[in-house]
């Protein structure tokens, strides 16, 4: 609602969710556009935010255009909700749309995450906002956005797949960990963001909605639900994740992206599960059994 | 001509010319070529025989005039009447430019096994130890050492560099094959060496190729007949030995006996 | 085809007429008629001695045969298996395909490029013409053996060779292709009697199969042995230095409206 007197300024002093709806209009129609070209990145008018860039305004534009008061905001940080970030941001959105919060990934309609994707898998009512840092994964090409666009439009990607066949020369395998460059939809090469290489799979064919936002670099992207997204690869060095040595010492998953934890001084270490929320419902339901 | 080697016609440049402000860098340049041959360009510095050689290649568009390429049974091509995305598909898969400066035709970032196949990469290959053993069969032809495949390009002698391009525009197997003063820079002996190398590439695969050369003696070496340029027009054209023993245009006269006096 | 050009008779492989050569020397404003007005008929079997006194234009004449300098005026006719060709109007391509398949050229020397081994000097003309690898192999192999060339030598490049050794090389390489029309320019010049005589037998061969020869050649003796009619360019020929050149040398200024004139 755009204030129409000073005497207005009693109010709240900006709109519902932050944004006005214009603004919100504008975005969804990026949206929109990036829904329809699976994993092209499209440009759009990022705003200030009361949060610096590179802290995750895009992710918090695309949540605060489609936040509505019907939704459940689940909002993770490294697979944690009571992350410091995390829990700035969730209560940002508390004041602003009067949100209910959850930090049950079951429960949520719109999740927003930087680093990881939630253990477990979304439904189709489910929406999943990425905090993008460095939305173009040519980047690490070339800086100059001519070439990358070039790349894109005549999907010539083959100077990508030589930095596998460098990495495969020197080091017998793909070096990459995290950001690992995927396909969609068969077309265009995406960032899944920085999340690890474990979760890339996660995103092929998801029922949920993956929205993507930059809003330092002003792009927004998507992989609409049950797209093909596939990391890219050789026929004969195929994609494969990370093993853990141990299981979740709280949990007792073997399934998930654990963190490593340094105990003692004596370099013992524990494996837990990253996604908290995961990890606490494993062990609420293995009391359960228990009882 | 179907006995021997000389093929059908394939690519046709009609009344090519470029403006450039206040410099008509090709005027009018009519020429074709067909499968088995070798057609050679020479003419000074600001001939205009690079600028011709980018508009054929798909690079620099014409101001105007037409290439037509006719690549397979039936399958003509104006290049530059397509859309862009159809020309780079056709320049990426059907026509080799080498350029002048290796350094505009090779990525030097990049290890010479990387550079040599991802051309290959970029049309869909996906097997790593295919593509390797691709990489190691074209050392050889191009007769590079193989200790130098997981090397750079920078650390390449400049006659190691040409080879490596030539290499890398060959792996797509390009019908037609642009060549900018590929001997440009180079020791005479080392010289020597690359132009017998490409005579032999040229008689093993069934190409077209044209050599844009300053130096009389590369063009008599590598091709059959000649064009011969001057301020961006073809003064004279015909076969090369007649050209060069027997030239009949004033302009031609003179390249051949400036060649002859040093 | 030429609506007044009449067609060659069925056992004629060459027929100039009415052919002139002039050179144009554009930056000395120099015009030189070095033949004109020259008629010739070769036949199946001929072998032909072009004589004459030392620059009257013989090897020049060969060379018009085979394109190497520009015909302006006349018409120079060869038998294909695809019908007449006229040397002084046809493409460059036409030409291309003339050499590959019909004219042979032999010179004095060979021209060696470094990284070609003798068998392949042989080789190469024998694919380019379309023959099967293995058949043109063997040929290549038949010529080397029979001109003389030790086997040990036929996988290095001529480079190395004496003189002699080179020109058999080089006598291989012109009669391994079987052509109808062979143009000779004093090709066993650097030869000792025993390799002439060698030489001399190949040329014979190639004549028996019918095809012809035009040559120029250096001995008497050797040309006794092997031509069928003598051709002396003294009597068909007019050397004519334009007036012009004579005139440049002495008075500078007149000789450009003189050589303007002269063509």
């Amino acid at each position: 609602m755009i204030p129409q007197s000073d005497s207005e300024a009693d109010g709240p002093g900006f709109n519902y969710a932050y944004l006005d709806e214009r603004s919100k209009r504008s975005i969804r129609r990026a949206i929109m556009k990036a829904v329809a070209l699976p994993g092209y990145q499209v440009p759009f008018a990022s705003t200030e935010m009361p949060l610096p860039s590179g802290w995750g305004t895009g992710a918090l534009q695309i949540t605060a255009s489609l936040i509505g008061r019907a939704d459940r905001l689940k909002v993770i940080d490294q697979g944690a909700d009571d992350a410091t970030n995390a829990a700035s941001i969730k209560s940002f959105f508390k004041r602003v749309a009067d949100a209910s919060t959850t930090t049950s990934t079951a429960d949520a309609t719109i999740i927003q995450t930087r680093h990881r994707i939630p253990e477990q898998p979304l439904r189709s009512d489910q929406i999943l906002v990425l905090q993008v840092p460095q939305p173009e994964p040519l980047r690490r090409l070339t800086p100059r956005a001519r070439e990358t666009q070039r790349m894109h439009a005549y999907a010539d990607y083959g100077r990508l797949y030589v930095l596998l066949y460098e990495d495969i020369t020197r080091h017998r395998e793909v070096a990459t960990s995290y950001d690992y460059p995927v396909r969609v939809n068969g077309r265009y090469i995406a960032s899944p963001s920085p999340i690890p290489k474990f979760d890339n799979p996660k995103m092929n064919r998801s029922r949920g909605l993956a929205l993507f936002g930059a809003g330092r670099e002003r792009r927004v992207y998507a992989i609409p639900p049950l797209t093909a997204v596939e990391s890219l690869d050789f026929e004969d060095h195929p994609f494969s994740v990370q093993r853990f040595p141990a299981a979740c010492s709280l949990c007792g998953s073997r399934t998930s992206y654990l963190d490593e934890l340094v105990t003692g001084d004596d370099g013992a270490r524990r494996f837990v599960c990253s996604d908290t929320d995961f990890c606490t419902t494993r062990q609420h339901d293995r009391n359960a059994r228990a009882e | 001509m179907t006995n021997g080697r000389l093929g059908s016609v394939v690519l046709e440049a009609r009344g090519v010319s470029m403006q450039f402000a206040g410099l008509r860098a090709c005027d009018d340049v009519t020429l074709s070529i067909r499968t088995g041959e070798v057609l050679g360009i020479v003419g000074e510095s600001g001939s205009g025989k690079s600028t011709l050689l980018r508009c054929l290649g798909g690079i620099l568009q014409p101001t105007a005039g037409t290439v037509h390429l006719r690549l397979a049974e039936g399958a003509h091509r104006d290049l530059w009447a397509v859309d862009e995305a159809t020309r780079v598909q056709i320049t990426r898969t059907s026509i080799g430019l080498v350029h002048q400066n290796p350094r505009d035709g090779l990525m030097m970032d990049i290890t010479a096994g990387g550079n040599i196949v991802e051309p290959l990469m970029a049309a869909g290959a996906r097997n790593y130890a295919a593509l390797r053993a691709t990489a190691v069969d074209w050392m050889r032809r191009m007769e590079l050492s193989l200790d130098h495949i997981d090397r750079f390009p920078a650390d390449f002698s400049g006659g190691m560099q040409k080879r490596l391009q030539i290499a890398r525009c060959l792996v797509t197997g390009p019908r037609i094959l642009l060549m900018d003063e590929p001997t440009g820079g180079l020791d005479v002996s080392v010289q020597a060496r690359l132009l017998d190398l490409l005579r032999h590439l040229v008689k093993e695969l069934a190409m077209a190729v044209i050599v844009v050369t300053h130096d009389l003696a590369v063009a008599r070496m590598l091709a059959e007949r000649l064009l011969v340029m001057r301020a961006g027009q073809v003064v004279e054209a015909g076969l090369a030995d007649q050209l060069l023993e027997d030239p009949q245009h004033q302009y031609t006269q003179m390249l051949v006996s400036a060649a002859l006096r040093l | 085809m030429d609506g007044r050009r009449v067609p060659l008779d069925p056992d004629e492989v060459l027929r100039l007429r009415n052919v002139s050569k002039t050179f144009t020397l554009h930056e000395r404003d120099v015009s030189r008629s070095v033949l004109a007005d020259i008629s010739l008929s070769v036949r199946a079997g001929e072998c032909i001695h072009l004589d004459g006194p030392s620059g009257v234009g013989k090897s020049t004449l060969m060379r018009m045969i085979y394109g190497t300098y520009k015909t302006l005026t006349g018409e120079i006719l060869v038998r294909t298996e695809n019908g007449d060709v006229d040397v002084v109007t046809a493409d460059p391509w036409t030409l291309i395909e003339l050499r590959r398949s019909t004219v042979g050229y032999v010179s004095q020397f060979l021209r060696v490029l470094p990284r070609v081994s003798a068998f392949d000097v042989v080789l190469y003309p024998l694919l380019v013409r379309g023959i099967d690898r293995d058949k043109a192999r063997a040929t290549a192999a038949s010529m080397l053996s029979r001109l003389g060339i030790a086997e040990r030598l036929w996988d290095l490049s001529p480079l190395t060779f004496s003189g002699g050794e080179q020109q058999r090389v080089n006598i291989a390489r012109g009669f391994a292709a079987d052509h109808k029309l062979l143009l000779l320019d004093e090709p066993t010049a650097s030869l000792d009697a025993a390799n002439r005589n060698l030489v001399l037998e190949v040329i014979r061969d190639a004549l028996r199969r019918g095809a012809a020869v035009v040559a120029i050649f250096h001995d008497r003796d050797v040309a006794d042995q092997v031509v069928t009619r003598q051709v002396s360019l003294e009597s068909v020929s007019v050397e004519n230095v334009s007036t012009a050149s004579a005139a440049l040398a002495n008075s500078p200024p007149a000789a450009e409206s003189l050589a303007a004139a002269s063509y």
